[in-house]
């Protein structure tokens, strides 16, 4: 280990395929076997899956060397530090137990954490959550809507005729979306200010402009006929606005030129000197309307943010970058002392991954922190990996350039380069190496020589290590479209034969299909299903590649709308129909019914069990393939309680929209480029090469001072003709902006080639029978390369490279195919015990009052007079009441009694109606002991009454008696307010219930009481069926009778 | 004297020792008396679990019982002290601390909040008045103050908050006051003041059962009755040293604890449908030794819950959570949702999904209203694209009459709740009134789950209802009705309705109930690092270092409590089987649980070996847990074959053509079947509407005096004032934004048209007919020998003064320009006949002579409005004659098969019915990344 700086502060540069995150790993290992504190290392990356692979294989090889001396062995050379066997179980043991000190995660998710402890301070809505993407889109076209709602009609077509340049399109808010979904991130990402860079010229006024027309047709020009036409025609695109033409010809492009001349002659320099008064205007109006334009688009996307902010505000909704653009702007700064504080880590060690996609406000949050620590304090540092070649998400807001201005950013930066593969077979690294190592010398490249220079700078050969490999690559031509068919279209068929075949031939092997565009993602599965093959889209496809699927949402959009007659059809037509009563699709009243009943059963059993329960019966009807969708389907139904709306149409979009890996389908993966970034397969084909390397022109152009700072100026995109009227600055602007496109169309071809492990199939078109030139596209630039000039014919293998039967050589990779037919897991259960004690339901007698259903009106009553309280507080008074003989407790303690219960103001009033109460004869009688000497009334029999025949008679009362005891299914559990038991001995021979109603009734008003008495009759016969059990007396021996306090009447049940 | 303390055996379960426990304590011949015991318990559930046990033992023993009370520890210190003042009720508590936060020092209150929330905006306010409560709350448990966090952060290298803690100190003095001027307490003062007042007593014996967690203030204030205090901890004996002298857990101790555990009781998986799977799959592997109530699965990741729920129901096993459902998916609150949605601006789409809420429909049932009205709305709405309802209705009477009564009764139903605001509790009544309506028809049944689910949320709505009527007058806030709604939502939230007790079923639980679940097997998911433990590695005010410096909740106290659990669990049964996923629902990648390497060094390794090297798990995922079989191995989920018509097709409009070239399957379903899907989420006139809008104009314009005219001001204006009243006629009088803009698009494309029209009337051209056609059976194709009728309106037919020549138009207003030959042809094909055929309809109208075509258009570049001429051959039209008739022999012959391949571009409605997605989707064929030719 070096002495001075035990962890030099490195920029490391990995080429495809060389092991980036194995360099990381070492990193982090390294310091960890350097006893750093974990929780000061941070390691960040870009996927969440790329971070947990990170931390997966750190721990791995830690582990792995602990159990296995040659990866001990290993592991020691690669963190420079012999490791014994000890050692490297007492940091793995280390490690394990800090696993939630660990912060290898990606760059979102650390900020997320800072900003979750900072959210106070960043103006962060409380309770904020990151949404996902489909309650995002919906929050947009909210926004959208409400951005419409809130201004004129005058101002909203002012501004989109504005945007569009005079056409009248009519999907308005299609369009504001398309625009905001286009453009946001670049309004966020910039100040007011840098949409109103562009300089203003004067253009002449009405009198002036008019001398100068008058000027100009009488002007006197050299006797030649073609410059009078050309005067006016000058004339005639002047006075029509045609800006563009009539700068870009005629006598005023020599003019604008500076070489004054027109078929040699030179324009006499007083007409000059008008042209150049009208090429000043023109200019002046056109730099205007360029200007205009993009004035407008900032602020029609600025009352987008305004309206989307306040719903972001409102549903406490962020999304990833406006956490990153708060974290950027608001603070950072000097406050990285109390970000350690707070994320409770000192971060003393970065471990940066995938560095060339990062973008600028991102920079500017990690900046302090790199800053720190590659500050010259040796325990700290820096590490970083990436690589400029396979720099392909500028659209994604990632500034390549960072990566190389990290030196300017950083002192003291080492750099190292990784080129060596150890990914791709021999055949693969040689191709990629005649593509690039060449590229700055190649026909078609060097038509963009600034890019083409950059890029191939930064492009040193490659090696690999892996010669174990066989390989194969191949240049090919797909058939030649007929007319009125699109060539990209068979192409693409044409590569999904040569898929099929590949299947055969390479047996086992991974296959990835990798395209430029999303449609051709699904066009591919298209055709690619249609010869039988299984494939997926990376991520999955939505549910509804399933038709079981379909029918099912058909059936669940019949509850929003009944009225669908396709989806009645579709029902009617299915193996459903007659399980839900649709059997006819015009019948208009079953759909009704059948709508108002789907409703229902959503709402009250949710959709996981409504849709589990349609599977069940739909699975007899089903291939394998299908129910797997339909149990994925029955997933999300139950994943989506949660946020689930009150319009099953909600849910359908869901569906619609959600992507979900087919476990059965994972023979071929077709993907965009993009998509394949960190993955590999045994075979690559890339059937989409044929676009232009210059794509279609963005609406916007952005500029930097520096590619570490936030943008500067933004212009609407303006043709190359019209360019040249710009000012400088606007100028470079655009041709940077050109030279990254170029250089990302680079990165995306050296991203393609350098997926494949064993073999390269590329498919291009052949040439068009127009064609004249290789066409500036990615194609061409590997024809160039590879094949050289000339046109190419279809169907034609243009360029082999290693052996062609590759795949023979492959011994024991040829795993068999899982099997598509679906097995299932039997699951057995022994029998229930005929009495289970678990889970038993719970009922007290009180529940059971007034029978078992319940009144809601009577439920929700609002008591607003406190009857409620007045009813505690009064059996809390009679709790404490044994035998009226006893004497009764002072009006002091029942005060301290009613106290305990909370404040009340009606006390005295109170405790006179308990007096009152006790006064009652009845009630009083209850409560005394000699009553029960002798016989009661009838209507008031106790069942504790001892005459002469009870030898030796005792009576015990208990007060709030709670119990608890099984009754048939249940547990029956509660409290008694008054229990007296006779008891003749020790044996208990009667029991006598008391249960105490404050309820307020009229006097003399038998009905009601009879009504209570019904009310209340299953509670009290459930205190008798308590008290029987409990005291094992035969029911009749048990009483049960209600005390209405406040009109003294006792009753028996 | 301190608390006692029992060490009781764990490898039998907790429950059940503790019962033997009791018994023997308080067991008498013929009684267990348990009523002077108080029996604290760490949860709910294990309260319950344990009196079923108590009852059990009573029973099996002859005995009496009279139970203990059962309480859960975190309610202990209310039964032993008597609080001297009323409690103030979550939202008095919070709005006490917006009122404390708001009259705070601005000044101070900045170094907490650099920005304060809008004035009206009561929800973040009481978001924030929740948040500084809590934090309150937490500090108050472990009997601190924030001037405790002030004290203590000295002791903190580079702790610079304290201004912030200063300023929450003066909230937190400004909460106090608030309450204490109210004659209000909250439970953490009145615990405190008990404590420092010496005031616990109790007559009771207190036994605790397996709380090895508790809180500070909990624990001082046991200590004041200590001489009546039994820890039962169940551990053995030699590990008396990992708890203190309350019985809880000492952090430190448990820290390098190790676990025993066998490792092939630990299965990792993938994905969260992949635990669900290895649930089932340990439990097969149990091969019926248990029964559904002798097995518990642990989910101490509440998001497994559906995917295990599911599975274990595919595989025929009742299964219960007893956590429940959430209450805010109960249809009263669901019902509150969608009413405060629709006060809220009354919006078309809230209206909509008011009235499709199952309760709302089913009360809609009950009177006099079409069953069809959910139809006639989405009609409605398609036809008129309201922005609310109400007002004037558009269109026909009789095509809203359905609707406008629903309108009507359900505006009737929410009167009350539509009216200026109020204080909150004046709100009561008619929200109350509101349920009883919808839900109080008829007597509830709390044994049929959904009125259960119905009447538990009523009734937590009532005591939300209550406490609102509590609010002390100088805190209630004025709100309007639907404001008033999101407060009642507000206090549901968390809350969950638990699912009827079923006997036989496997029990799902959260983490924290297991140590006490007596369960002899058990599965426990979700073993993964984050959820077992938890731990808090950021935060807003309580990072974990000053966590540990307090002495509070921190990391190892966390660690140590599970740590604990797992322990217990794995020691007290037969069968247990751990489960970790290394991918979260949303797809994050998981770690395992750090308490599945509390093991020897070696162990750990080779465990790491296992768990972190990724295999691929597709093959598991090919095996379905359960008895769902696939009936086939081909799909009979085909499309549906064509049936035979009832009657042969004897007309056709000269439109239905081009659909039959299209695809004569579709054709079929919409033209002969005369399907057509039905939505309702068009947010502006899409190219149809805007289309027909534009046709009506014109139509009127064809009709109307100015025809004649070469005035370009006069045909304008004439245009211009039939767009206003059509756009009223259609639209009513506030049509949605967008519309108005996109008449004003349509406006800018017709004044374009009025300048051609002027030129072409100027030129001798005399609009002759509009919108008209042959009368029935006029005009026909005679295909092999017999009539097809054909039907069809013709836009406008022209007629040249001086000459005669006669010119049929159609208009065409999409935002592209399409000549009629490239509308009608491609690659060599005829795809649409409709100019072609308007010969035939002409002839069937009576017109002789020559006759010409084109198209009038009006695309969004208005430069280009006016003639597209049909410039077809003779040749070519005889041509389009015989590709009619191709056609009519094909409708004739009822050849509806095979669907088109693949499906056309704009046969979204029917994608359902043909499959279309089955091979996947290649509708959306634009480019969408901008780089490709
Ligand atoms: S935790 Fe201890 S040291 Fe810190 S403030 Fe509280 S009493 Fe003082």
């Amino acid at each position: 280990m070096n002495a001075e700086r035990p962890f030099p502060n490195v920029v490391i540069r990995a080429s495809a395929g060389t092991g980036k995150t194995f360099q990381l790993s070492n990193r982090f290992l390294a310091l960890a076997v350097a006893d750093e504190p974990f929780d000061a290392i941070l390691a960040t990356t870009f996927t969440r899956k790329a971070a947990g692979e990170i931390l997966d294989r750190v721990l791995l090889r830690l582990a792995e060397a602990a159990l296995d001396d040659d990866k001990r062995a290993e592991l020691s050379r690669f963190v420079g530090c012999e490791l014994d066997r000890p050692r490297c179980l007492a940091i793995l043991q280390a490690m394990l137990r800090q696993l939630h000190r660990l912060r290898v995660s990606t760059l979102d998710s650390f900020f997320i954490q800072i900003a979750r402890s900072f959210s106070l301070e960043l103006g962060l809505p409380p309770g904020w959550q990151i949404v996902d993407e489909i309650v995002d889109r919906r929050l947009q076209a909210e926004a959208v809507r409400a951005v419409l709602e809130s201004q004129s009609t005058q101002d909203t077509l002012r501004l989109m005729n504005l945007l569009s340049k005079g056409e009248v399109s009519h999907g308005v808010s299609r369009q504001i979306s398309s625009l905001v979904e286009g453009l946001y991130a670049i309004y966020a990402e910039s100040p007011p200010e840098a949409w109103d860079a562009l300089p203003r010229l004067k253009p002449l006024a009405p009198e002036q402009l008019r001398a100068a027309l008058t000027d100009l047709t009488e002007a006197q020009l050299p006797g030649d006929k073609r410059f009078v036409k050309a005067r006016d025609t000058d004339l005639e695109r002047f006075r029509s606005e045609q800006w563009e033409d009539f700068l870009g010809g005629g006598l005023a492009k020599p003019v604008v030129n500076g070489t004054a001349t027109y078929y040699g002659k030179p324009i006499p320099p007083d007409v000059a000197a008008i042209y150049e008064k009208l090429i000043d205007h023109a200019k002046a109006v056109l730099l205007g309307m360029i200007a205009n334009q993009t004035k407008a688009t900032h602020e029609l996307l600025g009352r987008f943010d305004e309206a989307y902010g306040r719903l972001k505000t409102e549903r406490r909704a962020m999304r990833f970058d406006d956490v990153t653009r708060r974290l950027g702007t608001a603070w950072l700064g000097g406050r990285v002392e109390e970000v350690a504080y707070r994320l409770d880590a000192r971060l003393a060690h970065l471990l940066l991954d995938e560095f060339q996609d990062t973008s600028p406000p991102q920079w500017q949050v990690l900046r302090p922190f790199a800053r720190q620590v590659g500050d010259g304090d040796r325990r700290r540092s820096f590490f970083c990996v990436g690589d400029v070649k396979q720099a392909i998400y500028g659209w994604r807001g990632g500034v390549a350039e960072i990566f190389e201005a990290i030196h300017r950013q950083i002192d003291g930066l080492e750099s190292a380069s990784l080129d060596e593969s150890f990914r791709s077979c021999p055949e693969v690294i040689e191709t990629v190496n005649r593509v690039f190592e060449g590229i700055a010398g190649n026909p078609i490249a060097v038509r963009y020589p600034e890019a083409v220079r950059r890029w191939a700078a930064r492009f040193t050969k490659h090696s690999t290590a892996r010669h174990d490999l066989a390989g194969y690559c191949r240049f090919e031509t797909a058939p030649r479209t007929e007319e009125g068919g699109t060539q990209g279209h068979d192409t693409l068929a044409y590569a999904a034969e040569r898929v099929a075949r590949l299947r055969d031939e390479a047996p086992g092997c991974t296959v990835g299909v990798l395209v430029r565009r999303n449609a051709s993602v699904a066009r591919l599965i298209y055709e690619l299903r249609k010869r039988g093959v299984a494939a997926s889209e990376e991520g999955g496809n939505p549910l509804v590649d399933s038709p079981a699927v379909e029918l099912l949402l058909s059936v669940l959009a019949l509850a929003d709308h009944p009225g669908d007659t396709a989806a009645r059809f579709h029902v009617a037509h299915s193996p459903l129909a007659g399980p839900l009563g649709l059997a006819r699709h015009d019948d208009a009243a079953a759909a009704w019914q059948l709508s108002a009943e789907i409703g229902r059963r959503v709402a009250t059993d949710g959709y996981g069990p409504t849709l589990h329960d349609w599977t069940t019966r739909l699975a007899a009807e089903c291939d394998a393939r299908d129910l797997n969708r339909l149990v994925q389907l029955v997933e999300m139904g139950y994943g989506y309680e949660a946020e689930a709306t009150s319009r099953v149409d909600d849910f359908i979009q869901l569906v619609r929209s959600q992507h979900v890996q087919d476990p059965t389908s994972a023979d071929v993966r077709v993907m965009t480029v993009h998509q394949s970034k960190g993955l590999q397969f045994d075979v690559v084909v890339l059937p989409e090469l044929d676009a232009r390397l210059v794509g279609q022109p963005p609406q916007l152009v952005v500029g930097r001072a520096d590619p570490t700072e936030p943008i500067q100026r933004v212009c609407r995109y303006v043709s190359r003709e019209t360019r040249p009227l710009l000012p400088k600055a606007f100028v470079a602007m655009f041709e940077a902006h050109e030279r990254r496109v170029i250089e990302e169309s680079l990165c995306v071809l050296y991203v393609a080639l350098t997926r494949a492990v064993h073999m390269l199939d590329i498919i291009v078109a052949p040439s068009s029978v127009r064609e004249k030139n290789i066409p500036s596209t990615s194609a061409g630039i590997l024809r160039a390369t590879l094949v050289g000039d000339g046109a190419i014919e279809p169907e034609t293998v243009l360029y082999e490279w290693g052996d062609a039967n590759w795949a023979k050589t492959l011994t024991g990779q040829a795993a068999p195919e899982a099997a598509a037919v679906q097995q299932t897991l039997p699951l057995r259960l022994a029998a229930s015990s005929a009495r289970p004690t678990r889970g038993l339901d719970r009922r007290s007698p009180s529940q059971l009052e007034g029978g078992p259903r319940v009144d809601l009106a009577l439920q929700l009553r609002l008591d607003t007079s406190g009857a409620a309280d007045r009813g505690t507080l009064m059996h809390a008074w009679f709790e404490q009441i044994a035998w009226l003989e006893d004497g009764l407790p002072d009006d002091e303690s029942l005060r301290r009694i009613a106290e305990k219960l909370g404040p009340r103001t009606d006390l005295d009033e109170l405790l006179s109606q308990f007096h009152a109460a006790l006064e009652r004869p009845a009630i009083a009688d209850a409560l005394r002991r000699a009553t029960y000497h002798q016989p009661a009334a009838d209507d008031a029999r106790s069942a504790v009454h001892a005459g002469p025949e009870v030898a030796d008679p005792r009576w015990e009362v208990l007060r709030e008696r709670r119990f608890a005891l099984r009754d048939g299914e249940s547990i029956l559990t509660g409290s008694i307010d008054r229990l007296v038991i006779l008891y003749n001995g020790p044996v208990a021979i009667g029991a006598d219930v008391l249960d105490y109603k404050t309820d307020a009734i009229g006097p003399n008003d038998p009905a009601a009481i009879d009504e209570k008495l019904n009310h209340y009759r299953p509670q009290l016969d459930a205190y008798r069926r308590a008290v029987s059990a409990m005291y094992k007396l035969p029911p009749e021996r048990v009483s049960a009778r209600l005390a209405f306090v406040s009109v003294g009447v006792i009753r028996n049940v | 004297m301190s608390i006692r303390r029992l060490f009781l055996d764990w490898t039998r379960p907790s429950l059940a020792v503790a019962v033997d426990y009791l018994v023997e304590r308080f067991g008498a011949a013929g009684a267990l008396d348990l009523g002077g015991v108080i029996v604290a318990l760490p949860g709910g559930r294990s309260s319950r679990r344990l009196l079923e046990l108590l009852v059990e033992r009573a029973e099996a023993g002859g005995r009496t019982l009279v139970p203990p009370r059962l309480v859960t520890v975190g309610k202990l210190p209310e039964m032993l002290y008597t609080a001297k003042r009323p409690f103030a009720g979550d939202l008095v508590q919070q709005l006490a601390w917006v009122e404390a936060l708001r009259n705070a020092k601005p000044e101070r209150v900045a170094a907490l909040l650099p920005s304060l929330p809008e004035t009206d905006d009561l929800e973040t306010w009481l978001a924030l008045g929740e948040m500084l409560g809590r934090l309150h709350r937490e500090l108050a448990a472990e009997a601190m103050d924030f001037q405790s966090v002030v004290d203590c952060g000295g002791r903190i290298e580079g702790f610079r908050e304290q201004p912030r803690w200063q300023a929450l100190l003066d909230i937190q003095a400004g909460y106090l006051r608030t309450l204490d001027g109210l004659g209000l307490w909250d439970l953490q003062t009145a615990r405190l003041f008990a404590i420092r007042h010496g005031e616990c007593q109790t007559e009771d014996q207190i036994v605790l059962v397996g709380t090895a967690d508790m809180n500070r203030a909990g624990r001082m204030m046991l200590d004041q009755v200590a001489d009546r205090v039994t820890a039962l901890v169940f551990a053995p004996e030699r590990l008396a040293d990992r708890f203190d002298e309350h019985g809880c857990l000492v952090p430190g101790a448990w820290q390098d604890a190790e676990i025993e555990l066998a490792t092939d009781r630990i299965e990792v998986v993938d994905g969260p449908a992949d635990q669900a799977a290895a649930v089932v799959r340990a439990m097969a592997a149990w091969d019926g030794r248990y029964a559904g109530d002798e097995i518990t699965v642990g989910v101490p990741d509440v998001r497994l819950v559906p995917y295990i729920a599911q599975q274990l129901r595919q595989c025929d096993v009742p299964v219960r959570y007893g956590v429940g459902r959430p209450m805010t998916e109960s249809g009263p609150c669901r019902l509150l949702e969608a009413v405060a949605d629709y006060l809220d601006g009354k919006r078309f789409s809230s209206f909509a999904a008011l009235a499709r809420h199952p309760d709302v429909q089913r009360w809609l049932e009950a009177r006099p209203i079409r069953s069809d009205w959910l139809t006639e709305m989405d009609q409605y709405y398609v036809d008129h694209l309201p922005h609310r309802l109400g007002g004037r209705w558009l269109g026909k009477p009789e095509g809203s009459a359905a609707l406008r009564r629903v309108h009507e009764a359900i505006e009737g139903l929410l009167s009350g709740l539509d009216a200026p605001r109020r204080p909150l509790a004046e709100w009561n009544p008619p929200l109350v009134e509101l349920l009883v309506t919808l839900f109080g028809g008829s007597p509830l049944d709390p044994t049929v789950p959904a009125q259960r689910t119905t009447l538990k949320a009523c009734e937590k709505i009532h005591k939300t209802l209550a406490e609102h009527q509590a609010i002390p007058a100088e805190l209630t806030p004025t709100v309007s009705g639907g404001e008033a709604i999101q407060l009642v939502l507000r206090a549901i939230v968390g809350e969950r309705i638990a699912p009827l007790p079923d006997r036989s079923a496997v029990e799902l639980l959260g983490w924290l109930e297991l140590p006490l679940d007596d369960a002899p097997a058990l599965v426990v998911t979700g073993m993964n690092e984050g959820i077992v433990p938890a731990s808090l590695n950021a935060d807003l005010f309580l990072p974990n270092q000053l966590r540990r410096e307090l002495g509070i909740e921190d990391n190892d106290r966390r660690y140590a409590r599970d740590a604990y659990a797992l322990a217990a669990v794995v020691a007290s049964r037969a069968d247990v089987t751990l489960v970790a996923g290394r991918r979260s629902p949303d797809g994050d990648p998981l770690a395992p649980s750090r308490l599945l390497f509390a093991a020897d060094a070696e162990t750990a390794a080779r465990r790491a070996v296992r768990f972190f090297h990724r295999e691929d798990a597709t093959a598991a995922r090919l095996v379905l847990p359960g008895v769902l079989r696939a009936g086939r191995t081909e799909s009979r989920l085909g499309v549906p074959r064509p049936e035979p018509l009832a009657e042969p097709v004897a007309s056709m409009r000269v439109t239905e053509f081009r659909d039959y070239l299209v695809c004569p399957y579709r054709y079929y379903l919409k033209h002969r079947l005369g399907l057509a899907g039905l939505k309702d989420e068009a947010e502006e006139l899409d190219g149809g509407a805007f289309g027909s809008m534009a046709h009506e104009v014109l139509g009127d314009f064809g009709r109307s005096p100015v025809a004649a005219s070469t005035d370009p001001e006069a045909i304008a204006a004439f245009l211009d004032a039939a767009l206003e009243h059509l756009l009223g006629q259609f639209y009513g009088p506030a049509p949605l934004s967008a519309i108005l803009v996109q008449v004003e698009q349509l406006r800018a494309r017709l004044r374009r048209f009025a300048q051609w029209q002027a030129d072409w009337a100027a030129q001798g051209w005399r609009i002759e007919h509009v919108e008209t056609g042959p009368e029935p059976e006029q005009a026909s194709l005679v295909v092999d020998g017999s009539p097809m009728f054909l039907r069809g309106r013709i836009d406008r037919i022209d007629v040249h003064e001086s000459t005669g020549q006669r010119m049929i138009f159609d208009y065409k207003t999409s935002d592209t320009l399409k000549t009629p030959r490239q509308a009608h042809c491609a690659g060599g094909e005829w795809i649409d006949l409709q100019l072609p055929l308007y010969r035939h309809l002409v002839a069937g109208m009576g017109i002789k002579g020559p006759v010409d075509m084109g198209y009038i258009v009006l695309p969004k570049d208005t430069s280009r409005v006016g003639l597209q001429r049909a410039d077809w051959t003779e040749d070519e039209l005889r041509e389009a004659d015989a590709a009619a008739e191709t056609v009519v022999r094909g409708v004739r012959a009822e050849v509806f098969w095979p669907p088109a391949d693949p499906p056309p571009a704009f046969s979204e409605e029917f994608a359902a019915i043909c499959q279309d997605g089955r091979l996947g989707s290649v509708l959306d064929d634009k480019d969408d990344n901008g780089d490709a030719e």
